[in-house]
């Protein structure tokens, strides 16, 4: 039964980071350890875990992290044999092991050249290995710095020769970096390799998990990828269009009738989705934390929206003259050229942006930019939404209370995005003018 | 349960030159170990394995590889944007049932035509799942591609895939739709190249594995084997030599960004095939100076262009 509880913790912890998990997904573990799968070292019984509870790539990289701090090292496993190790467990070494080498080496020279001037500034010897006497005199500041980011670079290479040395005991023994150092300076190491772990296990969670901000942020979102995916699928004007391949049973039925015998089905072409929406989003200044959020819904749209035709575009602030094409602002295309592109019948926009909301101040020219700017997109297409990523409560008082009264603005949350998508679709929606009475 | 136990090894091999029962070439699959276990975790647990992976990296080639090795039927479902999950089950004439009716009740059919279509079940075609259900070996089924039809798609197979049963409707049996359960549960490989998210629940019941692109000397591996039937078999040195290149190149695109399509290992395997008409020394000095036929390697003209600057700055 001990053997089952460390599993057992690993599949809580992956659950909690909210891995699709169920009852029966441990149990299949079980089942498959009992037929015999995984049970041969630590990485067989990793890539077991892997093929059973990890469905993404992503989050292989958060199942890497809590294996390694439950279990054990998977990296060291993977180094041993590395010919026939899975493809998915030599991602980690390539990266690491360089860098854990130049560091070692850096620490090495550095420790070396500065320990000897240290050596050679109190014992006042002079050394023919050393080199840089000369450089202490003309410059003592350079030395000191030297001396002191050695010592840093030093404590982390110990503490991470000393981690690597914990987790595998068949490995030569670490060699020892102090020789050269006096009894002082062992003193001060021995606080700074406190202070060096804390960094060190800073550093070392946030570059073993990239994503993990990311994908633990991505809970909190108002609307999940899935369900802007659903909303964009309501997102609908169908067309017949194409090969006639759907059976139209009314006018089967109809021409029964009239014949008086079935020779053929009718067929229809089938219904497809011929909106195209004109995704404009405002990109850089105040909405620098939404980028994420304003590049999934462009992602969402473009890739599993179904759209007849997606098209987005970047500004900043409001659009004035041109719309960039891609999210850095350097490939422009002119205001004019984009809307005359667009259809009276089948075109919508979708402007994304916090219309001023964020910074929380009445800027009547933004205003009356913006007004223009509408002016002219309302001329050529009739259904225009607005979306802003701050929440209603904080448009008041800001342009974005004012740009409220010129077009449909919804909050970005799951209620307001498919609010949004209604107005596309047709749905009226009374400009609120009597609230500045 | 008295299923056989059934091991993929990736280690039995086709002939050269030998087909499949449709008359298809068959050829060489050289997996990696780490595939092997995890399909074998597969059959194991009789949980569907969802492959995802770069296109062209064999993830459609193995469930025909493994139905080669154990001697299994293979059914094959190729996804499409129209397909619904029931398609698989079984579809049902219904518009050629109206019509026999309408023959039969212009007596223009025979007594034995009219004996038959008292059954119903004649109108019934069994998809490529309800097939595999129905054997009474266990049958390999593939679902290729399920990222390329609705979100919906994968949420409509939960039923069938986990309790392995499914039901007709257009049958009656006392009263009841009829119910189809499985005689021996079907070995289920699912493919996906990432277009679409799947949800959550239906990931939930598969097995995971990412296959990852073939290393350069799996590659030279891969090449080998697939020429070795064709009428002249390309020396070693051709194809290390072109195998070396196309690894520069796709690392070069891969560097300079996602903007084409990633040149794979079919492309590879069709370059070397063009290479092979010529001598190998006149290919070994080809292969040194500029890509020759690179329109097999590269299929946008963005990448072309690029790659024809980038030429223009080495020389």
């Amino acid at each position: 039964m001990n053997d089952e509880l460390p599993l057992l913790e690993l599949f809580t912890r992956l659950q909690q980071a909210s891995f699709p998990l169920g009852i029966p997904e441990y149990q299949t573990l079980l089942h498959a350890l009992q037929g015999g799968f995984g049970v041969g070292d630590r990485a067989d019984l990793a890539r077991l875990c892997r093929a059973l509870w990890v469905k993404s790539q992503d989050e292989e990289q958060i199942f890497n992290y809590h294996f390694e701090q439950i279990v054990g090292s998977l990296v060291l496993t993977s180094k041993e044999d590395q010919t026939t190790a899975s493809s998915a467990a030599e991602l980690p070494p390539p990266t690491r092991v360089p860098v854990r080498k130049l560091l070692a080496f850096a620490a090495m020279l550095v420790l070396g050249v500065s320990g000897a001037i240290v050596a050679s500034r109190y014992l006042n010897s002079p050394s023919d290995r050393q080199k840089p006497t000369d450089i202490r005199q003309y410059v003592p500041g350079i030395v000191t710095g030297l001396a002191l980011s050695s010592l840093l670079a030093g404590t982390l290479w110990f503490v991470n020769r000393r981690t690597s040395a914990e987790a595998d005991h068949n490995a030569a023994s670490p060699e020892v970096p102090f020789p050269a150092l006096s009894s002082r300076l062992i003193q001060q190491v021995q606080d700074e390799v406190q202070v060096a772990q804390v960094v060190q296990q800073i550093t070392h969670t946030s570059d073993e998990l990239p994503n993990r901000q990311f994908l633990t942020s991505s809970e909190f979102f108002p609307v999940t990828r899935r369900q802007m995916k659903q909303n964009w699928r309501y997102l609908r004007r169908l067309v017949r269009e194409g090969p006639a391949t759907e059976l139209d049973i009314e006018a089967t039925i109809d021409r029964l009738g009239r014949q008086g015998i079935l020779l053929s089905p009718v067929l229809v072409p089938r219904r497809s989705n011929r909106i195209e929406l004109l995704l404009l989003i405002d990109q850089a200044g105040s909405m620098v934390p939404f980028h994420a959020l304003s590049s999934r819904l462009m992602e969402t749209a473009s890739r599993e929206g179904r759209l007849g035709r997606t098209g987005g575009y970047y500004f900043h602030n409001c659009p004035i003259d041109y719309l960039y094409q891609d999210s850095y602002q350097s490939d422009a295309a002119p205001l004019t050229t984009v809307l005359a592109q667009l259809s009276k019948t089948r075109s919508v926009a979708m402007i994304v942006s916090d219309a001023g909301a964020a910074r929380g101040y009445f800027n009547p020219e933004r205003l009356e930019l913006t007004r223009i700017f509408l002016d002219q997109i309302k001329q050529r297409i009739q259904y225009i939404v607005w979306l802003n990523p701050v929440p209603k409560s904080r448009w008041n008082r800001s342009t974005a209370g004012s740009i409220a009264k010129l077009v449909p603005m919804f909050e970005i949350n799951r209620h307001g995005l498919y609010g949004a998508i209604e107005v596309l679709r047709g749905r009226y929606y009374p400009l609120n003018k009597e609230s500045r009475l | 349960m008295t299923i056989p136990s059934l091991t993929y090894t990736g280690k039995v091999q086709p002939q050269p030159g030998e087909r499949d029962k449709t008359g298809q070439l068959l050829y060489p699959y050289l997996p990696e170990p780490d595939l092997v276990e995890v399909v074998n975790l597969a059959i194991y647990l009789g949980r569907p394995l969802l492959l995802k992976g770069k296109p062209g990296c064999g993830k459609t080639q193995l469930a025909r590889s493994v139905a080669y090795e154990l001697g299994l039927p293979l059914e094959a479902w190729y996804i499409k944007s129209t397909s619904r999950a029931r398609d698989g089950l079984y579809t049902y004439d219904a518009v050629g049932r109206l019509r026999d009716a309408q023959l039969a009740a212009s007596h223009r059919l025979t007594a034995d035509e009219l004996k038959r279509l008292s059954d119903p079940s004649v109108y019934v075609r069994w998809g490529q799942l309800g097939r595999a259900f129905q054997n009474s070996q266990r049958t390999i089924v593939l679902i290729d591609e399920i990222d390329k039809a609705d979100i919906d798609f994968p949420n409509d197979l939960l039923l069938e895939l986990d309790e392995q049963r499914f039901f007709v409707e257009e049958l009656e049996v006392a009263g009841s739709a009829q119910e189809i359960r499985s005689v021996s549960p079907p070995i289920v490989f699912i493919t996906s190249n990432d277009e679409k998210d799947l949800p959550d629940a239906f990931l939930r019941r598969c097995l995971f594995h990412y296959v990852s692109f073939p290393k350069q000397e799996r590659l030279v591996e891969i090449v080998k084997a697939h020429l070795a039937a064709s009428p002249q078999e390309p020396s070693l040195q051709l194809v290390e030599a072109a195998t070396r290149r196309f690894c520069e190149l796709r690392t070069e695109m891969q560097e300079q960004g996602t903007i084409g399509k990633e040149i794979s290992t079919s492309e590879l395997i069709d370059w070397v095939r063009v290479l092979n008409r010529h001598p190998t020394d006149e290919v070994l000095s080809k292969l040194e100076g500029q890509l020759p036929y690179a329109g097999v390697l590269l299929k946008s003209w963005d990448d072309h262009l690029r790659y024809l600057k980038q030429d223009s700055l080495h020389e």
